[in-house]
């Protein structure tokens, strides 16, 4: 076991550094500059500006800096916002949408799963059918649309929660009920699915013949068997929910750092965009290596450490 | 025990011989394939056959509706803007003049692609990467997982953009754009299920009888794995056909003037509070579709499935 | 028993992570909404139609008040007025004028992305200058006013300016000195710098020099003769050296904070210093900034009235129009055009103004597109895709405030007589409606020309822009009425990422481009950037007599004959068609009906607030 600890931990310091390596080149690859910008300037401006920032470097010179820097843990001051650093933008806002996603992850988690099971349980009636159309419509109703509408209606319209921005617990309500549509809905589904699976195999057969009753084998074995497939993806998803959502975040205009992720990009803003990689990068490494452990434990029949 | 077994209500004559003889070999059933079998069953699903009819409808109309309509779903009319669905015009027209039902069905033909195509290629890459990732454990395991990791980091809009100049605009290269961005979901979670079954008995079974390892993979443990993944596929499609629509809004989606359900959407959210139905139609034909498309997922996979015979 | 510890220690994290998230708050320190506002709304309304005879005096009342308010835009006023007499129904007559007005002003505007003028790239963060530092000369609606400079001489050469400053102070309560004016310019001027602005500067003697890295700091003539007074010399007699401040407002900056901080310089709230009417007291980057007046302003006795301004970024056009609806905020900067019809019947007081900006669409030349090259270099071609644009009905569709244009000069511009430059200079050029007639006219004569038998044989070309809003709707209309009304079926409307599009625009990789240009401080700004090597010419066009009119005009000293010339110059551009004006964006700024003398700039930059009133 130990060993197999120390061979993740390696092996996920080498990810991290790929992953900065990768970025690094794939984005400097991006055709463009980050002063390409609606505000014309002459070629001899840019030029000045590119020089000043030390963009106009071989790059092999830019990349050394760049890790060296890293290692410091220093990811560079934002080009876009001159003189802000780009681990102060992070501190300050990664927070807000952490919490954001924990209280998405926490609504849509446990109805997820119960809307999952008793889809499974009314298998063929009008329950089912029921949670089977809501749970469609969660995933094919993009996430801006439902935004636009629960605050047209619950914010507008009826008046009952803050139209947006994040000053107090109300103003959480809209955001994260937004944000865990989709996911409950995908969570009802799979659970379902994994439920009917479940039902099927021949230790539930055993269950009833024994003389359990319907209750006790929902609960004793069919939902633990069934969760276990879930968990590997619930690594990528609290990644996914920790680095929040840009379409939430900009409607309901929330201070996270989910709108970074998107216009960081666009405007090819080199350091804030490796930052937040790396920041993220280093997120999803131990969320998975976390995640791998949980599941060996809680699998008796998965050997992870090969 | 003879005691008891005399002085119970069962008596010798209770027990009749049964004829062991060429009848009980006889299968009571006709022989009939799996497909067959498999499409016996989806027949008597009533909710099946509405599903498919409907999609086969949205095809039809993908081909023949922007044939037979008298307005191109390009030609811009300024003195017919924003109008309501009306006679003249089945879904109204949008903020440039154009004919609403020419465009959804213009439309269709692209995000159908795009969202059958975004969603059944990464399925497919992921299922085989994660599948063997999972089979086969240790070193490849380790490093296919990694790649995983570091693909999941990089922002989607990077490669994607790095993508579409190397290929150019157009669905082929929109497709494999969403399918890079998009496989290392699946395999994560087909490398998951596979971790589970792999120590199974029947798995177990069909190695003493033999089986080779990527034989072992298909025909033994993806059929269970099947149903899952059916379910994926049905949110992979909406995703994919809303990648498009953002895609096209950076520049990097299908090119003007061709639009697409995810492009018609996003522009109707825009105008949503004053001309409602710009977003509402495109809206309600997306969300049934994908309806459609997963009830009818649902029985097929329920169909197929050994277990369910009836 | 492990998977018990395992959920345990879930369900601890996590809460612990709630309870840690509750500092994630931001601070409420806006003035209470007031859910009650639409209420009110709604009731001044009722009213409003019962009692018709009380409306007509107040509107009387009200409407000689207003033709003096300097806030909205010519036009707007009396719709604006009509919208506040309505509500004044609810308000006792009582309040008038003299309503001393809340203390505080929350609206919706762009977020500001640094506090460091030389470094700053941005229009919007030098709007949020205007209220927190103060230069030379403040601009107004009009022109200009003394600020930080009491009075000032001009020579009789007109070539030298004397600034005699007044007594003020920093935020940090040291005295604003002519070294402070001396230093910043030199940062302006910084050839390693590259200041936005600093193309305007160069009318200094010895700035363009220095800034091009040939010259010396020396030789620039900025002085500083005493703490107090400040000589500018100017290397010709016809530059207005004050509306050239005003545009630009090049503000002072104290050097040994800028050193002290750096890069910094300008990142935090502490990191800044204040020489204006306000100082930032609180900054969340892209969020929301706090401005509280400076009392030690030398004009905060009698004017600028509001005690604390907060400005939100609001990301979402719905969301903006929500709060406003909701009370939440006084004003907002700008808004959608599809908005703009639902807010005014809702009696908000809307003013649609045009950010002096022309959207236009360049023909390259010497694209690299070799089958199109003499297509686009001919200037029949060119003219028959602009008259074929009814340009008014296609800015019309994409945003309702947008509207069509067709020439180089905008309308801001006055000459020394108070006209519009436009009126007393006209140009033949494509009518806002197009004229397909003409249109067809050029298209047959180019063909000929070219070889061409008809519309449908001409090569492939692409018309490309950057993501925005409006340019794919535009791009889209524009490709369809060249192939609904001159037969062209091989434009292709192309859109990439703006950094993509811009490098492609400057490394002349493209066939026609929609770009925008911002108005500049003279009329003859814009003229000056499609000059051989000016700032919006990377190449694809190059024109002798254009560039001799031009070099005409920067050495006359005479307003009128620099608006001859001008004339001169934008008719051969268009007559040569290369530059293709479309529309004027246009925006619209909001305002509740308690907010009083709202302005923001329409030319240059500036929040206007020295009289912003809230009555609430």
């Amino acid at each position: 076991m130990k060993k197999y600890i120390l061979q993740r931990v390696v092996i996920s310091l080498v990810t991290v550094w790929l992953i900065a390596t990768c970025s690094f080149f794939l984005i400097h690859a991006l055709p463009g500059d980050p002063f390409s910008t609606e505000r014309i300037m002459s070629v001899e401006t840019k030029e000045k500006m590119l020089a000043y920032y030390g963009l106009d470097r071989p790059i092999l010179e830019q990349y050394g800096t760049f890790m060296k820097n890293l290692l410091h843990g220093d990811f560079g001051y934002s080009l876009k916002n001159p003189g802000q650093s780009v681990n102060g933008i992070i501190a300050e806002k990664f927070p807000v949408s952490a919490m954001l996603g924990i209280m998405s992850w926490l609504v849509s988690l446990p109805l997820g799963l119960l809307f999952g099971i008793l889809a499974a349980r009314k298998h063929g009636t009008a329950v089912d059918y029921g949670l089977v159309a809501f749970s469609v419509l969660g995933v094919s109703v993009p996430v801006f649309i439902v935004a636009s509408l629960f605050q047209y209606l619950f914010a507008i319209k009826l008046g009952w929660f803050p139209v947006s921005r994040w000053r107090g617990w109300s103003y959480t309500v809209l955001p994260v009920l937004t944000l865990s549509f989709g996911s409950i809905a995908g969570r009802t589904r799979s659970m379902r699915t994994l439920m009917f699976e479940v039902m099927s195999e021949d230790y539930v057969k055993t269950a009833k013949a024994k003389g359990l009753s319907a209750r006790e084998i929902v609960w004793r074995h069919q939902i633990r068997n069934a969760i276990i497939p879930m968990i590997p993806t619930m690594g990528m998803e609290i990644v996914g929910i920790l680095m929040g959502s840009f379409v939430v975040e900009n409607i309901f205009s929330i201070p996270g750092i989910g709108a970074y992720f998107v216009t960081s990009v666009q405007s090819l803003d080199y350091s804030m965009t490796l930052g937040l990689t790396v920041f993220l990068g280093i997120f999803v490494v131990v969320a998975n290596f976390l995640v791998d452990l949980i599941y060996g434990l809680v699998d008796p029949r998965i050997r992870v450490a090969k | 025990m003879n005691e008891e077994v005399k002085n119970s209500c069962v008596s010798a004559s209770d027990f009749v011989r049964v004829d062991r003889g060429m009848d009980s070999d006889v299968i009571a059933r006709p022989s009939i394939s799996y497909w067959k079998d498999v499409w016996r069953r989806l027949k008597t699903d009533k909710v099946a056959i509405i599903c498919m009819v409907y999609l086969l409808i949205v095809i039809a109309m993908a081909v023949l509706a922007p044939l037979l309509s008298q307005y191109s779903y390009d030609s811009t009319n300024l003195s017919h803007l924003n109008e309501g669905p009306s006679a003249a015009h089945w879904f109204g027209t949008d903020q440039a003049g154009r004919d609403l039902w020419a465009r959804i069905w213009v439309g269709a033909r692209i995000s159908l692609l795009i969202g059958f195509g975004g969603a059944v290629v990464p399925m497919i890459v992921g299922t085989l990467i994660g599948g063997i990732s999972g089979y086969f454990g240790g070193w490849v395991d380790m490093v296919i997982m990694r790649i995983i990791d570091v693909g999941a980091c990089i922002p989607d809009l990077v490669y994607i953009t790095l993508i579409m100049l190397f290929l150019g605009a157009g669905p082929g290269s929109i497709v494999i754009a969403i399918a890079i961005s998009g496989w290392m979901g699946t395999a994560r979670s087909v490398r998951g299920r596979m971790l589970q079954f792999k120590n199974r008995e029947f798995v177990l079974a069909s190695r003493t009888l033999g089986g080779s390892g990527l034989h072992q993979i298909f025909s033994s443990i993806l059929p269970n794995i099947l149903g899952q993944q059916v379910v994926s596929l049905t949110s992979m499609i909406p995703a994919a056909i809303f990648m498009e629509a953002y895609l096209s809004f950076i520049g990097l989606g299908v090119a003007s003037p061709m639009t697409s359900w995810g492009q018609l959407a996003q522009t109707g959210q825009k105008v949503f509070r004053q001309y409602p139905y710009q977003l509402f139609i495109p809206g309600v034909i997306i969300s049934v579709t994908i309806l459609a498309f997963y009830l009818f997922g649902n029985s097929l996979r329920d169909a197929m499935d050994p277990h369910l015979r009836n | 028993m492990k998977k018990k510890l395992i959920s345990m220690i879930l369900a601890a994290s996590m809460s612990a992570s709630l309870l840690a998230g509750c500092s994630t708050f931001e601070s409420d320190n806006s003035s209470s909404k007031t859910k009650t506002t639409k209420a009110s709304t709604e009731a001044a309304e009722d009213d409003t139609e019962t009692s018709a005879a009380k409306e007509t005096e107040a509107a009387d009342a009200k409407e000689s008040a207003s033709e003096n308010e300097t806030a909205d835009a010519a036009g707007e006023t009396k719709d604006t007025a009509k919208a506040e007499t309505e509500e004044a129904e609810t308000k006792t007559e009582a309040e008038g004028s003299e309503a001393t007005g809340s203390g505080s002003f929350v609206w919706a505007c762009p977020s500001l992305i640094g506090m460091n003028p030389v470094k700053s790239n941005s229009n919007n963060d030098y709007d949020v200058y205007y209220l927190t530092q103060a230069g030379l000369v403040r601009p107004t609606e009009d022109g200009y006013e003394p600020d930080l400079a009491e009075r000032w001489e001009i020579s009789k050469d007109k070539l030298t300016y004397t600034f005699y400053l007044r007594d003020s102070k920093w935020s940090d309560g040291e005295p604003v000195k002519a070294d402070d004016f001396v230093y910043a310019f030199s940062q302006y001027l910084d050839p390693e710098l590259a200041w936005i602005n600093q193309s305007y500067l160069t009318y200094i003697e010895g700035a363009q020099a220095y800034a091009s890295g040939e010259g010396k700091w020396e030789d620039v003539a900025v002085k500083a003769k005493d703490d107090k007074t400040l000589e500018i010399k100017v290397t010709n007699p016809g530059t207005d050296l004050l509306t050239v401040l005003a545009f630009i407002t090049p503000y002072p900056l104290r050097q040994d904070k800028m050193e002290e901080y750096g890069d910094a310089y300008g990142s935090s709230v502490d990191k800044s210093l204040y020489s204006g009417p306000y100082t930032c007291t609180e900054w969340i980057l892209d969020s929301k900034y706090v401005l509280t007046k400076n009392d030690t302003y030398w004009d905060a006795k009698d004017n600028w009235q509001i005690q604390t301004i907060e400005g939100m970024e609001i990301a979402d056009d719905g969301t903006k129009v929500a709060m406003f609806e909701n009370g939440e905020i006084d004003a907002i900067y700008t808004i959608g055009g599809q908005y703009v019809d639902q807010m005014t019947e809702d009696g908000a007081a809307v003013t649609p103004f045009s950010s002096n900006g022309i959207e236009a669409m360049y023909f390259n030349e010497n694209t690299k597109n070799e089958a199109a090259k003499e297509v686009l270099s001919n200037a029949d071609f060119r003219k028959a895709l602009s008259y074929a644009l009814n340009r008014e009905g296609i800015a019309q569709a994409v945003n309702p405030l947008f509207h069509g244009y067709n020439r180089i000069t905008t309308e801001v511009y006055t000459d020394g007589n108070g006209k519009k430059v436009t009126d007393e200079y006209p140009v033949e050029c494509a009518p806002l409606a197009g004229d397909e007639e003409k249109a067809k006219e050029y298209l047959d004569k180019a063909l000929k020309a070219l070889g061409y038998a008809d519309a449908s044989e001409l090569p492939d070309m692409t018309l490309m822009s950057y993501e925005r809003d409006d340019h794919k709707l535009m791009g889209e209309m524009m490709v369809d009425a060249w192939k609904s009304i001159l037969g062209i079926t091989s434009i292709k409307y192309e859109q990439y990422p703006i950094n993509t599009a811009i490098g492609n625009f400057y490394a002349l990789s493209f066939d026609m481009f929609v770009i925008g240009t911002e108005g500049g401080v003279f009329p003859y700004s814009n003229a000056m950037n499609f000059k051989t090597g000016g700032d919006l010419n990377p190449g694809y066009w190059s024109n002798e007599k254009y560039d001799s009119l031009i070099a005409k005009i920067s050495e006359s000293t005479d307003a009128k004959e620099q608006n001859d010339i001008l004339n001169q110059a934008e008719q051969l551009i268009l007559d040569e068609g290369i530059y293709c004006p479309l529309y004027m964006q246009g925006q619209a700024t909001v305002a509740q009906d308690y907010v009083e003398n709202f302005s923001v700039a329409k030319k240059g930059y500036g929040y206007f607030f020295k009289d912003l009133k809230v009555n609430k």
